[in-house]
Order: structure tokens, then C-alpha cells, then sequence
């Protein structure tokens, strides 16, 4: 199979590097001297890429200048090589854009077309300038790129042929020596006998444009997926509420899900870090009742704990990192279940977001002899497997109420018991009670004790 | 101008005509005298519906243990902010499962919320809820509806004065505590008229069968009063 390579090139890549915000910004990027990248906005304002500086700055005063900043560049690509990541298994960055094998790709996507919609559609749903071709060689793939074209494979030769030199990224020099040798276009140069081609050209321009007529390639340094997800979204201006964090949540909720896909792994504890304008970072750990892998099950409690992290000074990044991580397992729907585990597994969630991780919890048995701490409620259930020999009431009362010295005074009968609990003597608390069953005035029926130590009678419970 | 049929409402049983018994999904109270007051003979498994009472700490469990009792799926039984904490062996011998039952602790302001997340998840079978002190009639209206869609059951307790305010939810109830038990009223539900006061007395046989492992200590006057 000859190989297949796409190249991706992202026209406001150094604008996104410095803010996803920037399309709602009057901003354009410089390399010193002159205009490379300006915002729609800055556009429209008459500002275009090649402008000199002084000029820009005269034309719009009001423009946001900013000189670009290869290693934010740098970084942004590693987070777009991570997207394009499951469209290939080698993706690499090179050419400040991203290059991919996709000829195995055909297998899982469908024809060069099918792949070609799917990596467009992907960048336009997250709102992404992005241009694409595909070429036997990354070189290759560059000069379509260039001319603007995005031909198939059966087209590449004919496509090759009509380019004219000045599109090959070889020097002024070489292009002038080339056009005087009568080249004028590829088709010309590659028509030549290969002997003198090489004599013609030093050993670069040489293997450069082999490359480009896809009979020689440059090797590529494929990307390597971290082995934890921490990835992070940078803003012009500061955000001040939620409304306006929840697309950026969102956009790296929906990468993190795409990265444990890959994996077939799924996590129960993610980590925010929100960057404030004064310089103060607030962390906000999200735990979820079992591992998830969707998008939407990280960002509902997300959402809902959001409010709290919002102070004084606005948030001008937000990063997501996700450092435990299991395997999948797969969900086992019954066809006649009338719901499924993860519906309660996320209402759970979502309610512990909002109302905190103890609102939530489940009567539970625990091995201890003594009634209130044998029933508690928590909120990891568990269940010690002991017999019950006597009736037990249905509420407890948390903190027991002062019956005084005689129950009879305080209107409760005495029904059955005594139920004699002595225990407790290995802890702190040794407890030695006789507990009753007794009945109120109003024929309410009680669970009673009284303290043998002390001869005091207390309320413990009601029976329902 | 166009006939509109209201068949189509009647079949989702949205719309209930008058005297007729409506086709809704039905769960026995437990009380054979309650079970014929209620329209379809029970409470109706998938609404809101309204207690009222003075008493919310004693009456509401008294009255819906049975209907939990006699009701188990594998779906989930949540308690919303009850006045004690729920226990778990007392659970297990009122054949209830508590691993199935969840308690949940709202401050006032978050409730309806929380209500509205439960009422509507398919997870949930059925709520009980107290502290709703003041709730609004949208409120009670999404709760209404997310009971609907997610075929969830809701029993909301309220204080009596609510009675005076009306309120979207098709059953409407008020249970007063008398010596020998609790009276119970419906005075709104569905397709029914509002019906007599329906008495229900305590059932303290189980008393008077002590468990092996407890001595038998029951005074003739006890077992007088009892019987």
C-alpha cells in the first residue's frame, strides 16, 4: 500500500495560540516588523497580513498588537495533534501545522472524501479555520496545500505537473536557475533525465523536489500521546461567570473523552485549575460515582460546582487534567431494564455537585452491637451480614431526647423488652442499656432505653 | 374554525373525564379502605402528589411504608430531608432493601432542584419528600411533568395551610393524627370527585408477638389496651 499523507494547516493558528477568545477580539499578530495573522475584527478595520506595523497601527489604533509566540504555537499544535490523533495513529507535527498517514485510516473512515468531510466537519464544529491536502509525501501534500487545491490521488500527477516552480519552497536563487535552465513548471523539471536534475541542484532542493513528485520522503517525527490528559484553553479577556466558561469546558471535556476512548479507559476524578487575572489559581476536583467516559458526566457536575470558583478577579485559563485512570468496563444493558445504571450513576453526580459529597447517602449495616452505630448513613454503602433478633424501629433518632428517670411520668408505656445491650467495654464509649418497646399517649409506639448506669430513660427511635 | 380531538390527550391520560375511571398506572396504599377512595384503586404511580399534614414527622411514613412495601423494583426509593435518620436493620424488617434507598440532605434553597433532578430520572421509582416549606406553582408544575416523563412517583409533604393555595398537582390529600390512628382526606384527584374522610387505624398486632430473643414482659393492662 503506497502511502497517503495529509497536512493540515491552520490559517489563525499563531491568533489561537495567544486566546481562544480571539475572534470576538480586535487582535492581529506580528513577527517584529509586519502583520501575519489578524482577527475577523482587525479585518474589518482594513488591517491585512503583510501590512507593515506602523501602518496597522495608524489604520486602527485600537488594535490589540501582539508579537507571536512560537511556543504557544508549539503547544496549541500538541493539543490539535491530540484531536487529530483519532483520525490516525501517526499524526506529526511539522510545517507549524499537523501532517497525517491516513492511507490506513481508508479502513476505518472510508474513501480519502469520507475522511476529508470528517476532519473538516470536526475543525468547523469546534470553530476552527482549517485546510487540508493530501499528497504521496507530506512535501507533496504542501504544494497542493499552497495552491489552495485538495485533488485525489488519480489527479496528483496531473496536478503536479501544472505547478509552476515559484510554488516549491526552494530558494529565489534556485527558482531563477531553474526557470533560465527552461523549467518553468514541475512537469518540465521532472521530464528531465534524472542525472541531470541531480547535477543541477545542491543535495536539498535536489531531494526536496524528489520528494515533492513522491519518490523520496523526509522522515517524520510521529507524536506520542502522553500517558495522562492535561490540557489547557487561554483567554484574551478574563471571564467573569459561568455562561461564558462553558463552551471552553465543554471544548475540553469533549477532547478528554476523544483521549479515553482511545484508550478504552474511563476515570472518576478529573481536576479544573481555573488561572485568575491576579495571578491565583483555583483548583476544583470533580469525583463521580463510578468512571465515566463521557464528555456530558464530567461536565454536568462541573457546571453545577462552577459557581464557587468564581472571586473577585476573572479567569483568563482553564486547564483540564486527568490523572487516574481504569479500564473500561464494558456497560451490560439488560433489554428489559427499565433504566440503566449510569442514569442513577450520573443523577448521583450531578446531585453531589450541588449539594456536596455527604448530602447523599444510604442506610447502611455496620458490625457494632450497639443500634446507633450498627445503622448509619453513608455515603459508600455497605452491609455487614449479622442476623436482627429483635424488632428495630424504622427512624433513629440522631441524638437521643431525656425521658428522666421514669418513663411511665413522660406518658410512654412500657410494651415488651428489656432487650439488655452491655457492650462496648474495648472502645470509649461502653454502653450498657436496656432498650423497650413502649407505646405513647397517642398510640405512637417508641423505642426507649434506659442507661443502667446512669438510670436515666432515653428516646432512641420511632417504629413507623 | 378547526375541530380539535381530545382523544389523543385522553389516551395519554393527561386529560380525564369526569366520573370515569383513568387509565394511569396504579400502586396499591397497603389500606383496602384508602385503595377504594383513590381513583383506579391506589395512589397513582407516576404524579405528584400532595400531603398535607401537621404531623410530617409520624403520619407521611405511616401512611406510604405500605405502598413501598408492596411496590419494589430495581429502581431506586429516595428519602428527601426526613425528620430522623432512616434505620437500616428497622428497613430490612419492613421488607424494604435499604441498599435501594437513598437519603438525601437539601438545604431549603436547593430542594426543588434536587426534586426536579430525581422526579425526573428513570432510576427513581419514588420520593418522599418533606421540607418544602414554600414552593412556587411553576415549581410544582415541572415537578408534575418530570414525574410524567421519567414515570417517577412523588409524594411532597407540606404543611396544612398550603391547602387554601391551588396547586398543579392531580392529587391533593391531608392526614390529621386522631388517638387510634391517622384520617386521611383526598380532596383532589384525577377524574374523581374529592372524597369522605377515610379513617385508618394503627396496626399494633405485631406487639403482642414478641420477638424469641426479647423476654416477654407485656402487662395484662398493655394487652387490654391493645385488644
Amino acid at each position: 500500500m503506497r502511502c497517503l499523507y495529509a497536512q493540515l494547516h491552520f490559517p489563525e493558528l499563531a491568533l489561537e495560540a495567544l486566546g481562544s477568545d480571539y475572534q470576538i477580539t480586535k487582535i492581529a499578530v506580528h513577527d517584529g516588523q509586519k502583520i501575519i495573522q489578524a482577527s475577523e475584527q482587525a479585518l474589518n478595520d482594513g488591517i491585512f497580513p503583510g501590512m507593515t506595523l506602523n501602518m496597522a497601527i495608524t489604520l486602527s489604533p485600537l488594535l490589540n498588537v501582539r508579537p507571536q509566540q512560537p511556543k504557544k504555537q508549539e503547544q496549541l499544535l500538541y493539543r490539535l495533534a491530540h484531536w487529530a490523533y483519532q483520525y490516525s495513529h501517526q499524526v506529526a507535527i511539522r510545517n507549524h501545522g499537523l501532517c497525517l498517514e491516513v492511507a490506513k485510516s481508508e479502513q476505518l473512515f472510508g474513501a480519502l472524501p469520507e475522511i476529508y468531510n470528517a476532519l473538516t466537519q470536526s475543525a468547523k464544529k469546534a470553530g476552527r479555520p482549517m485546510q487540508l491536502a493530501f499528497g504521496h509525501t507530506p512535501e507533496m501534500a504542501d504544494i497542493f496545500l499552497k495552491q489552495g487545491i485538495c485533488p485525489l490521488p488519480n489527479t496528483f500527477q496531473k496536478c503536479l505537473e501544472r505547478t509552476t516552480i515559484e510554488v516549491c519552497e526552494i530558494s529565489q536563487a534556485h527558482i531563477q536557475r531553474l526557470n533560465n535552465m527552461g523549467f518553468r513548471t514541475l512537469k518540465d523539471y521532472f521530464e528531465a533525465p534524472g542525472r541531470a536534475r541531480q547535477k543541477r541542484l545542491p543535495r536539498i532542493e535536489y531531494q526536496y523536489l524528489e520528494a515533492v513528485s513522491g519518490q523520496h520522503s523526509s522522515p517524520l517525527k510521529w507524536f506520542e500521546p502522553p500517558p495522562l490528559f492535561d490540557q489547557s484553553i487561554e483567554f484574551f479577556k478574563g471571564l467573569e461567570n459561568e455562561k461564558m466558561l462553558r463552551l471552553p469546558m465543554e471544548r475540553l471535556t469533549q477532547e478528554a473523552e476523544n483521549w479515553l476512548r482511545k484508550r478504552q479507559m474511563a476515570t472518576s476524578n478529573i481536576l479544573w485549575d481555573f488561572k485568575m487575572e491576579n495571578g491565583h489559581d483555583t483548583p476544583l476536583r470533580i469525583r463521580l460515582n463510578q468512571p465515566e467516559t463521557h464528555a456530558q458526566a464530567f461536565i454536568d457536575p462541573s457546571s453545577l460546582k462552577l459557581a464557587h470558583c468564581f472571586g473577585v478577579s476573572p479567569i483568563i485559563a482553564v486547564r483540564l487534567r486527568i490523572q487516574e485512570i481504569v479500564q473500561t468496563i464494558p456497560k451490560r444493558n439488560d433489554l428489559f431494564l427499565k433504566y440503566h445504571d449510569s442514569d442513577r450513576h450520573q443523577l448521583i453526580d450531578r446531585l453531589k455537585a450541588r449539594l456536596g459529597e455527604q448530602a447523599i447517602t444510604t442506610p447502611c449495616r455496620i458490625a457494632d452491637p450497639r443500634p446507633e452505630k450498627a445503622n448509619q448513613c453513608l455515603s459508600k454503602p455497605q452491609s455487614a451480614k449479622m442476623p436482627i433478633l429483635s424488632p428495630r424501629p424504622i427512624w433513629l433518632i440522631k441524638t437521643p431526647l431525656a425521658l428522666g428517670s421514669s418513663p411511665e411520668k413522660s406518658g410512654y408505656q412500657l410494651l415488651q423488652g428489656p432487650e439488655r445491650i452491655e457492650t462496648g467495654w474495648w472502645d470509649s464509649e461502653p454502653t450498657c442499656r436496656s432498650y423497650w418497646i413502649s407505646l405513647t399517649r397517642s398510640d405512637r409506639v417508641a423505642w426507649i432505653y434506659q442507661d443502667l448506669h446512669h438510670k436515666t430513660w432515653w428516646l432512641a427511635g420511632w417504629f413507623a | 374554525m378547526k375541530a380539535i380531538s381530545l382523544q389523543s390527550l385522553i389516551d395519554d391520560g393527561r386529560l380525564w373525564k369526569g366520573g370515569s375511571s383513568p387509565e394511569i398506572a396504579i400502586r396499591s396504599s397497603g389500606f383496602q379502605a384508602l385503595d377504594q377512595s383513590l381513583a383506579g384503586g391506589g395512589w397513582p404511580a407516576h404524579m405528584l402528589i400532595e400531603i398535607l399534614t401537621s404531623s410530617p414527622e409520624e403520619l407521611p411514613m405511616q401512611c406510604i411504608l405500605k405502598t413501598w412495601q408492596l411496590h419494589q423494583d430495581e429502581r431506586w426509593y429516595v428519602l428527601v430531608n426526613p425528620p430522623y435518620q432512616p434505620c437500616a436493620e428497622g428497613l430490612i424488617q419492613a421488607n424494604l432493601k435499604p441498599e435501594q434507598i437513598d437519603l438525601i440532605r437539601a438545604n431549603p434553597k436547593d430542594t426543588s432542584w434536587c426534586l426536579e433532578q430525581m422526579a425526573g430520572s428513570p432510576a427513581i421509582a419514588s420520593i418522599l419528600a418533606w421540607g418544602i416549606e414554600k414552593i412556587r406553582t411553576p415549581q410544582l408544575r415541572r415537578l408534575q411533568l418530570a414525574c410524567q416523563q421519567a414515570r417517577t412517583q412523588l409524594f411532597l409533604i407540606r404543611p396544612l395551610n398550603a391547602r387554601a393555595n391551588a396547586s398543579p398537582a392531580p392529587l391533593r390529600a391531608q392526614l390529621h393524627k386522631i388517638d387510634s390512628g391517622f384520617t386521611i382526606e383526598i380532596f383532589k384527584q384525577p377524574a374523581a370527585n374529592a372524597h369522605p374522610i377515610i379513617e385508618i387505624k394503627n396496626d399494633l398486632e405485631w406487639l403482642l408477638k414478641p420477638a424469641p430473643a426479647m423476654r416477654k414482659i407485656v402487662t395484662q393492662s398493655i394487652h387490654k389496651r391493645l385488644q
